[in-house]
């Protein structure tokens, strides 16, 4: 309670309230050694939290491991729901993945100069969301160990993938999305990595060496990159939209009441960019915190995504309402039946979204020092994705509930929480590895950047002004 | 007349070493009109991209774009084959549905357009690049601290002396010679 009274009475210095440094322009160097110094430097704290969420991703592994030998039905799915904590995990993951590489990839179309200490670490949060959610599908089909029959390739059993599946549809976007975002991230590190190439020895000047390609950051390179990212940048923006729109169609091209709806596709699009602001906002503070980087990740910066979480939040009101308002208007037996169920057995679900998805962001966002604060913004985040969660239970699970021949309320067993709180491990430990092994601030880009600001004074005030990032005509 | 690339013992790069990028222009300017260099023996070094237009000696054409488009439309044609043509060698007959429906092929289309397109963008910059290579080239470590690099590749000693020259009075903070592979 007191970390959050003394947070909620924080006055931020003037130079922390704006994006424009006041403090004299650092050097490329002094840059550098701030921001390599989380990669150079490896202190008990990192052993400590890698240990942490080690140990969990550990218990989810091995509790996974006793799901292989006892069969899905230790997870508690069963008739009718068959689809339950995996899908769930899944769902909820791959949007978390969706913001990442979305805010990076739209500030950089629209050359926001605060960008800059942003897009490493969300495009690292983007890879490592995406690698968990990854796993899900791969726990769900039970029969693990035969997960390569989904691939395409001539066998002796005939078989072949029925593309006619949306299932497949899915492992399509997931994948071709992956490998997209590691392009896409991967791009970006190539001129750190060498930077680190030259601050290093022994082992680690081998890796970076090889990392960074033989990168030395002449006109001829710069110049590609930038046209790189300008493809990338654009076309990634689609990718990221046709995975969750098809996630969303994994559910609406069922026949199943509850599920087949046409507003699936936009409403989990929406979702996802909710839970994944709001994860950006969480792995932002974490970050700030841990690698000192207040002088990088400023209070403007919380601001600009908490105005942008808002603006997203009330979006995703609209297309949560909406498809209850069409279930409920309508009048149609099987819809309003799926209503009364998610407002009888699973009410606390959606107490849990209306609260924390609605209540929480609605009344905390709109208020200009709550969103320039850094942990109460961490807070709204971790709110916004317990919200989240929640919602994709209600979507998920509810549906199938009443089948035609059985009927079944879905209760979790301690298999299915463990490997969902195992994946959290995973998604901490991967995300903590990588902390170590590049600089979670883009150094070029922060330089650039630096280089491109600064204050002119207008009328007797100081102003912000940028340079253009491209030639005019 | 520039000094076209040869392999002799005699050609060496001369690397002057800035720290204001208006000093650095300088010596790219004087280098590029007194002495008349080509771009390809030119090369701005810096750890921090520069506005467009601001030290470029690199005026060789970019294709990514186009390379993008054919990739793009290759990546449909094997999204369509994927999709339709496989289903067509593998018959799966579901719900009274036709074995290569519109729909779904499109799906898997539209993502193999986009795998085909931004992978080919990424190894196609890459490959303008002449990248990766891990051989020994012309570089300094101060570059990836602030300072500029600009590289002039030079067929005599004559030239060399001359490019020192220019590097100086435009106020390097260094110069040197690097005889490592300039390109």
């Amino acid at each position: 309670m007191a970390l959050i009274e003394r947070e909620l009475n924080y006055e931020p210095p003037l130079e922390e309230t704006t994006a424009v440094a006041h403090h004299p322009v650092p050097t490329p160097a002094q840059t550098n050694t701030d921001l390599t110094r989380g990669v150079l430097q490896t202190g008990l704290a990192w052993w400590a939290t890698l240990g942490f969420f080690g140990a969990v991703f550990g218990w989810g592994a091995l509790v996974f491991a006793y799901q292989i030998y006892n069969g899905m039905g230790s997870y508690g799915n069963n008739r009718p729901v068959y689809w339950a904590l995996p899908i769930i995990n899944f769902v909820f993951w791959a949007g978390v993945a969706l913001s990442g590489t979305m805010i990076s990839a739209i500030l950089r179309l629209l050359h926001a100069g605060w960008r800059r200490s942003l897009t490493r670490m969300t495009e690292t949060l983007t890879v490592c969301a995406l690698a968990v959610a990854g796993v899900f599908p791969l726990l769900h089909i039970g029969r693990n160990w035969a997960f390569y029959w989904m691939l395409p390739y001539p066998n002796e059993r005939q078989l072949w993938p029925d593309y006619k599946s949306p299932l497949l549809w899915d492992a399509t976007a997931i994948s071709v999305y992956l490998i997209t975002s590691v392009i896409f991230w991967f791009s970006g590190i190539v001129p750190d990595f060498a930077t680190l190439r030259e601050r290093t020895i022994g082992w680690r000047r081998f890796l970076y060496t090889v990392l960074a390609l033989g990168w030395r950051g002449s006109d001829r390179e710069w110049r590609r990159l930038k046209v790189l990212f300008g493809i990338l940048t654009v076309m990634i923006i689609p990718v990221f939209v046709s995975l969750h729109t098809i996630v969303g169609w994994d559910f609406g091209m069922s026949i199943v009441p509850g599920w087949h709806e046409n507003i699936f596709a936009p409403y989990f699009v929406c979702g996802a960019l909710y839970s994944g602001c709001g994860a950006v906002l969480v792995i932002m503070y974490f970050v700030r915190r841990a690698f000192s980087l207040q002088q990088y990740i400023l209070p403007q910066h919380f601001d600009n995504i908490g105005k942008l979480l808002f603006s997203i939040s009330v979006l995703w009101f609209y297309f949560f309402a909406g498809d209850a308002w069409a279930d409920w208007f309508s009048r149609d037996p099987t819809h309003v039946n799926w209503l009364n169920f998610v407002f009888g057995g699973y009410k606390w679900v959606l107490i849990t979204i209306i609260v924390f998805g609605i209540f929480v962001p609605f009344s905390m966002l709109v208020f200009g020092r709550v969103r320039r604060n850094p942990l109460l913004m961490m807070l709204v985040g971790v709110a916004v994705n317990v919200a989240m969660f929640s919602e994709r239970i209600v979507v998920v699970v509810p549906a199938p509930s009443r089948d035609i021949l059985t009927w079944g309320n879905f209760t979790p067993d301690w298999v299915g929480l463990s490997v969902t709180v195992g994946a959290f491990g995973l998604f901490g430990f991967l995300y903590t590895l990588l902390t170590k092994f590049i600089p979670i601030v883009s150094m070029w880009e922060y330089s650039e950047g630096e280089h491109a600001e600064g204050i002119e004074m207008v009328g007797g005030a100081a102003m912000p002004v940028n340079v253009r990032e491209e030639a005019i005509g | 007349m520039a000094e076209k690339y040869t392999t002799t013992t005699t050609e060496t790069t001369v690397l002057g070493l800035f720290e204001e990028i208006d000093q650095a222009a300088a010596a790219l300017e004087r280098l590029k009109s007194e002495r008349g260099a080509a771009s390809q023996d030119l090369m701005v070094l810096s750890s921090v991209p520069f506005p467009e237009g601001v030290l470029e000696a690199d005026r060789s054409p970019i294709r990514l774009p186009l390379i993008t488009v054919i990739f793009a439309v290759t990546g449909i044609l094997f999204g369509i084959a994927l999709a339709a043509g496989t289903a067509q060698l593998y018959l799966i007959r579901v719900g009274g549905k036709p074995i290569s429906p519109v729909p779904p092929t499109a799906i898997i289309a539209y993502e193999m357009m986009m795998l085909f397109a931004l992978s080919a963008a990424f190894f196609a910059a890459l490959f303008e690049m002449r990248l990766p290579s891990w051989r020994s080239k012309v570089y300094d470590p101060r570059i990836s601290e602030g300072m500029i690099g600009i590289a002039a590749h030079c067929a005599t000693e004559e030239k060399a002396k001359q490019a020192e020259m220019f590097c100086r009075e435009a106020g390097a903070a260094d110069v040197r010679r690097d005889a490592r592979s300039f390109e």
